[in-house]
């Protein structure tokens, strides 16, 4: 029997009148500029045969071949004369070499110092690698650009900055359909394996419910394989 | 409700560039799949984005519509392929830091947000926890109130299949609403 609470989910996905209105001009947008017939998509008015014919004359016309000839040889006497004025042009002077720039001390760096509880630096401090494999792996599963899978992974590796050393740290999380992290299998020692695990175990990427899916639906969970290793150790 | 689909005239004169054809199919088509993008879609897919996408598909390719009847199954098949894609940006997205908002609908629209019920909000993330094949029958059957043939041609399933998917859906529909007392509030006519 159907619920009666399904009234509520009605009215509030009903599209507004705003809804439709903006979708309209983001496809008339999207369509401007592309080469295809619906790109005129209430942007101009059906050409009539007329137009089409001046177009057509104004692109394809064709002058005479006796109009065509006096038009030629101007244009190579012009090519002449310009390369004998440049052939006996005198040289332009150069102008004197500027003064070296003072040189300046450049400032001293910052220490940066780490603060007694977290030893390693900021995230900024951890390099990341990956097989392309991999960076190909998310962009395709994700339906993303390579860029933007390169930053996801860096992104997750920033996170595990604290746990970062002076050997790399190879990593391999195991994700389930819904983002959740199923398990991390890390090679190093057990310190480093200790620090990373309840990270990467404990990040909820709030995972929506909407996204548990399976095979069928085109999604499915995957394994990310990256190492980082603590930037100038 | 849902429009009548294009005659193949029409379609024909679509296909060949005729923008009056493309733009009376376009206006009458927009709506439902904005309907379609923001119920099935789940929380995290912009249904405009979504629907801009599925018409963009549209515009292209009315040519390879060889069915006229059969276009809101043609047009709907569009519209999960799409919803897939941006389902599967969404979840990747994630792991680059919280760019994608939840989205709970697609108007965007902070004052009718604001008239949003709790009790609207509880109810749409009840179907986003579905499975999607249960999702998609009862959104169309009870929520748009199609007919169950009606339903089986647009997803290309028999129709025992729509009966059963729809039996479970409405099975599983009522005991999440249950779990989260949302049946005992209705009973005591809380809004």
């Amino acid at each position: 029997m159907r619920s009666p609470l399904l009234d509520h989910a009605r009215d509030a996905t009903e599209p507004s009148s705003e809804a439709i209105a903006r979708v309209t001009q983001r496809v008339r947008e999207t369509l401007a500029g592309e080469p295809h017939p619906a790109s005129a998509l209430r942007a101009l008015p059906d050409p009539d045969a007329g137009a089409i014919e001046r177009i057509r004359r104004r692109l394809l016309g064709r002058r005479s071949d006796r109009a065509r000839w006096p038009l030629a040889a101007a244009l190579i006497a012009a090519s002449i004369v310009a390369i004998v004025v440049v052939t006996r042009a005198p040289p332009v002077p150069r102008a004197p070499a500027a003064e070296p720039a003072p040189i300046v001390e450049a400032a001293p760096p910052v220490p940066i110092v780490p603060p007694p509880s977290a030893p390693v630096a900021s995230p900024k401090s951890v390099i990341v690698k990956a097989p392309k494999a991999a960076l190909k792996d998310i962009a395709a599963f994700g339906g993303i650009d390579r860029a933007s899978a390169d930053r996801a992974l860096h992104d997750l590796a920033a996170a595990l900055a604290a746990c970062a050393t002076d050997t790399p740290v190879r990593v391999s999380l195991s994700i389930d359909a819904d983002g959740a992290p199923k398990g991390v299998a890390v090679e190093g020692e057990d310190r480093v394996a200790a620090c990373v695990t309840p990270i990467l175990m404990r990040a909820h990427y709030g995972a929506a419910p909407g996204l548990r899916a399976g095979p069928q639906d085109g999604i499915t969970g995957g394994v990310i394989r990256f190492s980082f290793v603590r930037d100038n150790p | 409700m849902a429009p009548q689909p294009p005659t193949p005239e029409e379609l024909r004169r679509a296909a060949s560039g005729d923008v009056r054809a493309q733009n009376a199919i376009f206006d009458a088509w927009l709506p439902v799949v904005l309907r379609w993008c923001a119920r099935l879609g789940g929380p995290r897919v912009a249904a405009e984005d979504a629907a801009h996408d599925v018409m963009i598909v549209l515009l292209r390719r009315f040519d390879a519509i060889e069915k006229p009847e059969r276009f809101p199954s043609w047009l709907f098949g569009v519209t999960r392929r799409v919803l897939r894609k941006h389902r599967g940006r969404a979840w990747i997205l994630r792991w680059a830091g919280s760019e994608l908002p939840d989205v709970r609908d697609g108007r965007q629209d902070p004052e009718r947000d604001l008239e949003d019920s709790e009790l609207a909000a509880s109810v749409r993330s009840i179907l986003a926890e579905l499975p999607e094949r249960q999702r998609e029958v009862l959104v169309l059957c009870d929520l748009e109130e199609r007919t169950a043939p009606e339903v089986s041609q647009l997803l290309g399933v028999p129709l025992g299949t729509v009966a059963s998917r729809l039996r479970l859906a409405r099975a599983r529909f009522e005991a999440l609403a249950r779990a989260r007392s949302l049946v005992p509030a209705i009973a005591q006519g809380v809004p």
